[in-house]
């Protein structure tokens, strides 16, 4: 791909990347959220076209105007967000828009049942049957189907976007495995990432966007770790975290969990923190994390097990119920959840809190010159720049969003604050910013829990962090635990795996 | 367990239709009369008909509001393409062509300009019938009786040129929707139309094809009810976009899109053509043919929907 | 109005601003009022009585129902539902109306807080169905649809398929003008009044807002989005309850055909007015102008004599265009 350029409305997505691949590699694409990975691939997978540029493939010129066009050339891409059909049999997604049919359009089911068999065999998917709906299927096994779909067409060029993602250690490193031995056969491979551990144990080679402009294009071999880290964070991890080391010396227990199990994944969980305290749990996909967040705040069923606030055991929550106690959910994803995009700034920080601006149960009218100056008071604590608290609250960037979404619970002396990736999507500099501010609470003597998978990222600004493994709390640390310590008990070595 | 969840839908269905029928027949001794059941196939013709073109638009992911109008539609211009000294046959062909292409329309501005289905459809719904309308001054048309013969000539005794029609029908969709490309992608498009068009289907093609369809088998279905009827005006077939809902909806498909299938829609109509045929043996006026249906139909939605929920339960931990 | 957001450590520096958009204003807001202007032009022009004040006063009596109800349903297709059953909804409280007072019954005030009341049981009704049984709207309305006209027709049949309204308050209120302006149409600029003044000043109303953009996080902010979605159906069965009293002393009849329709035709009046029929996007005062807009096209259409056979079909063709344009300058705008 050389010289690619690629334009949104206001936005440059990718500015003269040249990119090139060569068969029989695995060549990894590195970045942050938004630096522009995705966009490449698509240009390349036909669903976008590129403002400028072109692509060449073995020395000639193409144009991919549609994803159709892209099969048609042997380029296969397996999407972050799974692209599978529930509604569908296996055989039925892998063999989607590659169907064996007479010229008429009557399916031959036959060979299409064949074809996946051989696939899902060569890669060794043997616990998967052709004929099962795909809603019936474990996500990770739904990603093997995803990825059977991708290889069943023979392709010469296969880009994966961050396909660990929802995959346990055992399946990422049989995919590797799959992967290699592909490769070995003489196809090329786009490997989206973003994490540096895959990269050293799978990739030939590196290349490195930000802000839509290639950084730098490496061997990976040649390359040492740390210098690979200080490219994509752009700077040394180490020191400059605005932590005090001093906590708010209060103990006092807010919320203590005991032997919690829910259907999503906790298994007997036993968890205790304090008021002015942040704490971070992390574990696998799966393990348990979230689980965990939803129980609190009520979003799911609490099928045995107790949870306390302040000592008072409590009674099945719901939503309503647990924003009223004083806690408060921000989920990970923003715009899917948290967001009401087109509104402004304002309303997005006061909806919870309306009763405060009015009366009688929501019966008075809203003071409106109340709410303005509540507004603006709250913000001005969080450091949020925009032009006006009327502006449209998708205008800001993902930082910004996400202080003004913190002052939403803050706004209502919400006491425990439940964030699962609170800077996922958010820029470095703003990270930093919002680290500082979770502190500034939690010595007022509020608590937070930091749901996250960053485990470097937790220890410059946690007090405590808690690794979950397989539905249960199985170690805890605190801030002075070294990464490698975490993530051995991520990986489960407290349970001696 | 997927075989679990049919059983419980379809049982359900099976057991409420049998029921129903039971009823019918015990309460009205008239019923169960061959004479009786025939008329009810035919009476409900455009139902079945109409059904089996909305449960494709169903499982794409779409509704098509429509379909009572054009079929309404359909029917008046067939009686003017009639009237106007063109062959019965040339002029149900050109008639349902005519809807075809409305349908295509309708496709084409809800698959390539993206407007929302219940929209575009909606908006059918009320300019097919105005136009039907207009063309007629609100009166009917009276058709000849040769056409209306052409159409209920039974066969065997037994067997109508509607019931062949109708069977046809159900035939062809049945083999596209299980047996070909085309039915697949309609059912990948019903799923997730975003998955649908990454995997390179032609999502645009199959979109219009499936509203092409639905077009064509509403004016099928209002061509056929001029013909029976001897008369087309643009009253007709009003309760026909609520009936085919009904049908389908009882059969099994999710209005999301992804889900349904022909065999069970055929068991939703015959419950909506036995509550049709029980409520006017019954003998009440209009009046009360509106509220009972209503009542009926409401009551119907709210235990499928029940069953549904009760079999999902099931199936999730 | 701008507010600079001081720098928490520096004082009183202000810090630089992002970009230049203040305001949320989008093409959807400006486009039903040019095009009511565009068109005010353009028909007064081609029609010498169309634009004078009385014809004007005569169009807000015309539509002074369907405005009654567009109100109500603006409410509905904000939280992302639709109600077909108003058009029965309105026949089954004007006949309860009428055969109240026509029986002498009870005395007509009474008889038309009963008929409102019926409507709004109706609307709980969907909302019940829609809410808690999960039905889909369209079809659960269309349900409803049958179902009460069903039942307003046999309330008829018991006198003997129509009632006329005797002289009395309503048929007075009917014929009255305050300032000139028919007292039909008063009622629907009260009732949209109110409407404006709750969606932007009360609590209700921002979570209408809230919960037709983003279900989701409505939910996550503590808001009932249930109870909310299923009270905006008792909303406008309501109203479609004061539609019917209203429509029935304009008519001074009721028969069986009353307020067949008129839901599509409130339906064109919101869809007109700029809300989306996903909901979450929208204005009430738009829901006016689209009322207004909808008046002058079938007004225009009489004065020039169009038959009014063809009214229905300009309708449909009208929200086809609409919906159209609107969404393809969505597009464009970059969503």
């Amino acid at each position: 791909m050389v010289k690619v350029c690629m334009e949104f409305p206001g936005v440059t997505a990718l500015d003269n990347v040249d990119f090139d691949l060569r068969s029989g590699e695995i060549h990894a694409l590195l970045g942050q959220n938004g630096a522009g990975k995705s966009t490449l691939m698509k240009i390349l997978a036909g669903e976008y076209s590129p403002t400028e540029g072109k692509i060449e493939l073995n020395g000639e010129v193409v144009v991919i105007s549609n994803p159709r066009e892209a099969r048609r050339r042997q380029i296969a891409i397996v999407h972050q967000e799974l692209s599978v059909l529930g509604n569908l049999t296996v055989t039925e997604n892998v063999c989607l828009g590659s169907e064996a049919s007479t010229r008429l359009g009557v399916l031959n089911r036959e060979n299409d049942r064949e074809r996946t068999k051989s696939v899902l065999s060569s890669l060794g998917m043997h616990s998967i049957k052709p004929d099962t709906r795909v809603s019936e299927l474990s996500l990770a096994e739904r990603q093997m189907v995803e990825i059977a779909k991708a290889i069943v067409l023979d392709p010469e060029i296969l880009v994966l976007d961050e396909p660990t993602a929802s995959l346990s250690e055992l399946d990422s490193e049989r995919l590797f495995e799959i992967l290699k031995r592909l490769r070995n056969l003489g196809l090329g491979i786009i490997f989206i990432t973003h994490r540096l551990r895959e990269v050293s144990k799978l990739c030939d080679r590196a290349t490195l966007l930000r802000n839509g402009k290639v950084v730098t294009s490496v061997d990976v071999s040649q390359t040492p770790q740390d210098v690979l880290i200080k490219l994509i964070l752009g700077k040394d991890l180490s020191d400059d975290s605005a932590r005090s080391i001093a906590t708010s010396g209060s103990t006092s227990q807010i919320l203590e969990v005991e032997n919690l199990v829910t259907s999503d994944g906790a298994n007997g969980v036993n968890l205790t923190f304090n008021a002015g305290e942040i704490y971070g749990l992390t574990g696998l996909l799966g393990a348990g994390q979230n689980a965990v967040a939803r129980a609190i705040f009520g979003l799911t069923p609490w099928i045995s097990g107790t949870i306390k606030w302040k000592n008072n055991p409590l009674k099945q929550l719901n939503p309503r119920a647990a924003i009223k106690l004083g806690i408060a959910f921000l989920p990970e994803d923003r715009r899917r959840a948290s967001l009401f995009a087109s509104r402004s700034i304002r309303d997005n920080l006061t909806l919870p809190s309306l009763n405060l601006f009015s009366g009688w149960f929501g019966v008075k009218p809203i003071n409106l010159k109340l709410e303005k100056s509540s507004t603006v008071e709250n913000l001005s604590h969080m450091d949020v720049v925009a032009p006006s608290i009327e502006t449209s609250i998708r205008l800001l960037s993902g930082g910004n969003q996400q202080k003004v979404l913190l002052s939403r619970w803050l706004l209502r002396d919400s006491e425990l604050l439940v964030l699962q990736e609170p800077t996922h999507g958010v820029d470095v500099g703003a990270r930093r910013e919002i680290h500082k501010t979770l502190r500034n609470l939690a010595s007022d003597g509020r608590s937070v829990l930091i749901i996250s998978s960053e485990v470097s990222e937790l220890l410059s600004y946690v007090d405590r962090i808690g690794v979950m493994y397989s539905g249960k709390l199985v170690a805890e640390f605190d801030s002075n635990a070294s990464e490698a310590e975490i993530q051995a008990a991520v990986q489960g070595s407290a349970q001696g795996i | 367990m997927q075989g679990k969840l049919l059983l419980l839908e379809r049982g359900g269905l099976l057991i409420s239709f049998a029921t129903f029928f039971l009823i019918f027949s015990i309460i009205d001794s008239s019923f169960l009369t061959k004479a009786n059941l025939l008329d009810l196939i035919d009476q409900n013709a455009t139902v079945a008909i109409a059904s089996i073109g909305l449960l494709v638009v169903v499982i794409s992911g779409g509704l098509d509001l429509s379909m009572g109008s054009i079929a309404a539609l359909s029917g008046v211009a067939l009686a003017t393409f009639y009237k106007n000294g063109m062959n019965p046959l040339l002029a149900m062909a050109a008639a349902i062509f005519l809807c075809f292409m409305i349908g295509a329309i309708q496709g084409t501005l809800v698959h390539s300009v993206g407007v929302n289905t219940v929209i575009v459809s909606l908006a059918g719904m009320i300019w097919a019938r105005g136009l039907a309308t207009a063309i007629t001054n609100g009166n009917s048309i009276i058709i000849n009786s040769n056409l209306t013969r052409v159409v209920t000539v039974r066969h065997i005794g037994y067997i109508s040129q509607l019931t062949i029609i109708i069977l046809l029908s159900f035939l062809l969709v049945d083999f596209l929707l299980r047996k070909t490309k085309f039915g697949r992608y309609v059912f990948a498009i019903g799923g997730n139309q975003q998955a649908a068009r990454q995997a390179g289907l032609p999502v645009l093609r199959v979109g219009i094809a499936v509203f092409a369809l639905s077009g064509a088998f509403s004016g099928l279905a209002g061509g056929l009810e001029a013909g029976r009827l001897g008369a087309a005006g643009p009253t007709q077939n009003l309760n026909l976009i609520l009936d085919a809902l009904v049908a389908v909806i009882l059969g099994g498909a999710r209005l999301s899109g992804g889900e349904g299938a022909v065999s069970r829609t055929f068991l939703g109509v015959i419950f909506v053509a036995t509550m049709n045929n029980g409520l006017s043996l019954l003998g009440f006026s209009d009046a009360y043919v509106y509220l009972y249906k209503g009542l009926i139909v409401l009551l119907a939605l709210s235990l499928e929907v029940l069953a549904r929920r009760l079999a999902r339960g099931k199936s999730q931990t | 109005m701008e507010i600079l957001f001081k720098d928490r450590d520096s004082g009183s520096v202000p810090r630089i601003l992002l970009t230049r958009k203040r305001q949320n204003l989008s093409f959807r807001d400006f486009a039903t009022p040019l095009v009511l202007i565009i068109l005010g032009i353009g028909f007064s022009a081609t029609a010498p009585n169309f634009g004078s004040y009385d014809n004007f006063k005569n169009i807000f009596g015309q539509v002074a129902v369907i405005g009654v109800i567009a109100c109500g349903m603006t409410l509905v297709m904000l939280v992302g539902g639709i109600d077909l059953s108003v058009g029965s909804v309105a026949l089954l409280s004007a006949s309860i109306a009428a055969t109240l007072i026509s029986h002498k019954i009870v005395p007509t005030f009474l008889a038309i807080l009963i008929a409102i009341l019926a409507g709004a049981l109706i609307g709980m009704l969907n909302g019940l169905l829609v809410e808690s049984a999960g039905i889909n709207p369209v079809i659960a309305t269309l349900g409803t649809l049958i179902a009460v006209r069903g039942l307003a027709q046999v309330i008829l049949l018991t006198n003997k398929s129509s009632i006329t309204l005797e002289e009395g308050f309503l048929m007075h209120f009917a014929d009255s003008r305050i300032i000139g302006i028919p007292a039909i149409a008063l009622v629907m600029f009260a009732t949209f009044l109110i409407g404006i003044f709750v969606l932007y000043r009360f609590i209700y109303g921002r979570y209408i807002y809230a919960v037709g953009m983003n279900p989701i996080a409505a939910g996550l902010c503590g808001i009932r989005v249930g109870l909310l979605r299923g009270s905006t159906y008792v909303i406008v069965g309501a109203l479609a309850g004061l539609a019917g009293i209203l429509l029935a002393a304009q008519v001074g009849v009721v028969t069986p055909p009353l307020g067949l329709n008129l839901e599509f035709v409130a339906i064109t009046a919101v869809i007109l007015g700029g809300t989306a029929i996903t909901g979450g996007i929208g204005r009430i005062e738009g829901t006016l102008l689209g009322t207004i807009l909808l008046g002058m096209i079938l007004n225009y259409m009489t004065i020039r004599g169009i038959a009014g056979e063809w009214q229905q079909a300009v309708t449909g063709f009208i929200i086809l265009l609409i919906a159209t344009l609107d969404h393809i300058v969505r597009r464009k705008s970059g969503a």
